[in-house]
C-alpha cells in the first residue's frame, strides 16, 4: 500500500468515525458523503456501525460495585505507601510527613483561571462586563503592587503585564465558548494581549478544531500577527519558527479550501522557506479542490484552463 | 459518549421508523420548545439543499421539508420482525435518558429533527443522497447555525440573534437580522442587511470566490478589516484608513510569483466593533441602511 494510499484510509476512517459520533465538520461530511455514494460495501459498514453505536448507547451505565470501590482503595493504598517509601509526586501534589498526599497549591492564575470557567456567563452583555471588571483587576492589581501610578516605568510595565496577563485570561475563557461569535471575540483579545505558550497553543488548536471556518481564519491571522510580532527566532513557543509549522501542518489537514488558502498566504506573508513547495506540491496535486487551484493559478500567475 | 449516543439513538429513531414514502411529499412539523420564553437555538446541517428561515411572532419552530428528489442510494432490504422487548430494570432509566428530548418524525428517511433544551437540530442522514429543502419559521429571538454543502441558497429574514451561516457552493442572503454575524461561502455572494448590530462582538465574512454586501445601521462605530486581493472596498460612510497592505514577491527564475493578500484597516464613525471580510475574488460593499 502506497504512502497516499495509507494516508486516505486513516483519513477516511477518521471521518467515519467522526460522522457516528456526530462531530464531523461540515466539509468532511461532503466528503464523506461523495465517498459513500460510490463504495456501497462501505456504506453498509457504515449503517452497521452507526446501528451498533445506537445499540450501546441504550445501555445502562454500569453503577461501580462494592468489589470495584474495594480494589480502588486498595490500589490508593499501595500508591500511597510507595509515595511515603520517598518517591516524590510530581507535579500534582507534594507528601506531608504522614505520608499523605496532599494536593499541590493551585497557583493565583489557576485558581482565577479555574474561577473564570466556572463562573463565565454565557450572555453577552455579562461577558463584557466580566471583561472590563478583569480590567479594572489589572489596573487595581498593578497600582497596588506597582507603587503610585506613574511612578516610574517599571510600575507602567508591572501594570501593563498584569493587564496583558488578565487579557490572556480572558482570551483563553472565550475560545473554549460555545458560541462562535465569543470564540471569534476570543482571538482578538489573544492579539491584543500579545500571546504567550498557553495562547499560541490555544490559537493552534483552534485553527486545527475549530467547527467555524471564519473563527479558523481568524486564528490564522492571529497566529502570523503574533509570529511576527515575536520576531524570527524560530522558537517552539509562538516565534515564527514555531508558528509556521504549525502553519505548513494545517495546510495538508484542513479541508477548506478557503482556510488553505488563507494558510498559503500568511506563510509567505511571514516569508517561510517552505511555503514555495508546499503551494507548488499543491498545484500538482490532481484531486485539488477547482475553487484552490483557480486561487493557485492566479496566485502563480498561471493562465486559468477553461471550464469544459 | 452518553450524549452522543442518546443523540445517534433518536436520529435512527426518526431515520429508521418513518416510511420512505413520505420523500415524494413536503412534510411539516411543529417542535414546541423546552421554555417558550427563552430564545430558540435552530441548528441546521444538511448535505444538499436549500435553508430559508424566517422570524414569526410565535413560539414553536415549524419545520417544513421539502425533499426534491427520490434519491435513496440503497435499495429497499426487507426488516425482520423485531421480537418485543422483554422489560428491563434499565428501561426507566433509558426512559429517564430521553426526558427532556422531544422525539419529532423527519420528512422522511433521510434527515431528523430533534429538540432538546430550546435547541432545535435537523441533520440529514450522509448515507442518503436526498436533496432536501427546508422552510422553517422560529420566534424572531432565535440563534442561528445554518450550514448546507450546495444545490442551494441559505436564506434568512427578520432574526434577532447569533447567526452562524454557511454554504458551500451558493449564496447566502439575511435580511432584517439584529445581532451577529459570521458567515462564510466557497462559492456565492454573502447578503446581510442589519437593523441592528451587538457591538460587543465581532462580525466576520469570507467567501473564496463573491461579493460580500453588508449593510448596516449608519451610527455603527466600527472597524472593517478587508482582504481582497482580486476586488475593492466600497462604502458610503464617511471613514479613516489606518492600513493598508499589498506585497507581491518578484517573480523568480522559474516564473514563481505569489501576491500576497491586500489588506484594507478602515474605521467608520470612529471606530469600535470589529468587522472581518475576506473574498479571494469579488468586492466588498458596506452600506449605510436607509
Amino acid at each position: 500500500m502506497s504512502y497516499t494510499e495509507k494516508k486516505n484510509k486513516e483519513r477516511l476512517s477518521q471521518l467515519i468515525l467522526d460522522e457516528i459520533d456526530g462531530t464531523i465538520r461540515d466539509e468532511d461530511a461532503a466528503e464523506l458523503h461523495r465517498y459513500l455514494m460510490t463504495d456501497r460495501a462501505c456504506r453498509d459498514e457504515v449503517e452497521g456501525l452507526r446501528e451498533t453505536w445506537a445499540d450501546l448507547g441504550q445501555l445502562a451505565e454500569e453503577e461501580p460495585s462494592a468489589a470495584l470501590s474495594q480494589r480502588f482503595y486498595a490500589m490508593l493504598g499501595d500508591y500511597q505507601e510507595q509515595v511515603s517509601q520517598g518517591s516524590s509526586v510530581s507535579q500534582g501534589g507534594t507528601v506531608s510527613q504522614g505520608g499523605t498526599v496532599q494536593p499541590r497549591e493551585p497557583g493565583f492564575w489557576e485558581r482565577a483561571g479555574a474561577w473564570l470557567d466556572r463562573a463565565w456567563p454565557r450572555g453577552t452583555a455579562f461577558q463584557l462586563a466580566m471583561t472590563a471588571a478583569a480590567l479594572v483587576l489589572g489596573i487595581w492589581v498593578g497600582a497596588r503592587f506597582g507603587g503610585h501610578w506613574g511612578a516610574d516605568s517599571g510600575n507602567v510595565d508591572q501594570l501593563q503585564n498584569e493587564v496583558d496577563s488578565l487579557n490572556r485570561l480572558v482570551s483563553l475563557s472565550l475560545l473554549e465558548q460555545e458560541s462562535a461569535a465569543a470564540r471569534l471575540q476570543g482571538v482578538s483579545y489573544s492579539v491584543r494581549a500579545g500571546g504567550d505558550d498557553d495562547v499560541v497553543r490555544a490559537l493552534v488548536r483552534v485553527l486545527n478544531e475549530d467547527e467555524n471556518t471564519n473563527v479558523r481564519l481568524a486564528a490564522i491571522e492571529a497566529l502570523s500577527y503574533l509570529a511576527q510580532a515575536d520576531g524570527p527566532s524560530g522558537g517552539a513557543s509562538g516565534a515564527s519558527g514555531g508558528v509556521a509549522r504549525e502553519l505548513r501542518a494545517a495546510v495538508d489537514s484542513q479541508s477548506s479550501p478557503l482556510v488553505k488558502a488563507g494558510l498559503l498566504d500568511t506563510l509567505f506573508e511571514l516569508d517561510d522557506a517552505e511555503a514555495r513547495a508546499l503551494v507548488l506540491d499543491l498545484a500538482s496535486r490532481e484531486d485539488l479542490d477547482p475553487r484552490l487551484r483557480r486561487f493557485i493559478d492566479q496566485k502563480l500567475d498561471i493562465p486559468t484552463k477553461p471550464q469544459l | 459518549m452518553k450524549k452522543n449516543s442518546i443523540a445517534l439513538a433518536l436520529f435512527l429513531a426518526v431515520a429508521l421508523t418513518t416510511p420512505a414514502v413520505a420523500q415524494s411529499q413536503p412534510e411539516t412539523v411543529s417542535v414546541k420548545l423546552t421554555d417558550p420564553s427563552k430564545p430558540a437555538h435552530l441548528s441546521i446541517h444538511i448535505i444538499q439543499g436549500a435553508i430559508e428561515v424566517e422570524g414569526y411572532n410565535g413560539q414553536e419552530v415549524i419545520v417544513q421539508a421539502i425533499p426534491e428528489d427520490d434519491g435513496d442510494m440503497r435499495p429497499e432490504r426487507p426488516m425482520p420482525p423485531k421480537a418485543p422487548k422483554a422489560p428491563r430494570a434499565e428501561d426507566d432509566e433509558t426512559m429517564d435518558r430521553r426526558a427532556g428530548l422531544t422525539k419529532i418524525s423527519g420528512g422522511g428517511r433521510s434527515f431528523s429533527v430533534s429538540e432538546s433544551d430550546n435547541e432545535v437540530r435537523v441533520r440529514t442522514n450522509v448515507m442518503h443522497s436526498t436533496e432536501i429543502s427546508l422552510k422553517i419559521k422560529v420566534p424572531v429571538r432565535s440563534s442561528l447555525k445554518l450550514q448546507t454543502m450546495g444545490d442551494g441558497d441559505v436564506v434568512v429574514d427578520n432574526i434577532e440573534g447569533e447567526l452562524e451561516l454557511g454554504n458551500a457552493d451558493g449564496s447566502i442572503k439575511a435580511t432584517r437580522v439584529a445581532g451577529t454575524v459570521l458567515a462564510q461561502t466557497l462559492d456565492g455572494d454573502i447578503v446581510v442587511e442589519m437593523k441592528k448590530v451587538d457591538a460587543s462582538k465581532p462580525m466576520s465574512f469570507s467567501t473564496m470566490d463573491g461579493d460580500i454586501d453588508l449593510t448596516l445601521p449608519s451610527s455603527t462605530k466600527a472597524n472593517l478589516k478587508v482582504s481582497t486581493p482580486g476586488g475593492d472596498l466600497y462604502t458610503d460612510f464617511d471613514f479613516d484608513v489606518d492600513q493598508t497592505t499589498e506585497r507581491n514577491n518578484e517573480s523568480d527564475e522559474d516564473g514563481f510569483k505569489m501576491t500576497i493578500m491586500s489588506k484594507v484597516l478602515a474605521r467608520i464613525n470612529g471606530g469600535g466593533l470589529e468587522i472581518n471580510f475576506k473574498t479571494y475574488d469579488g468586492d466588498v460593499m458596506v452600506r449605510k441602511a436607509n
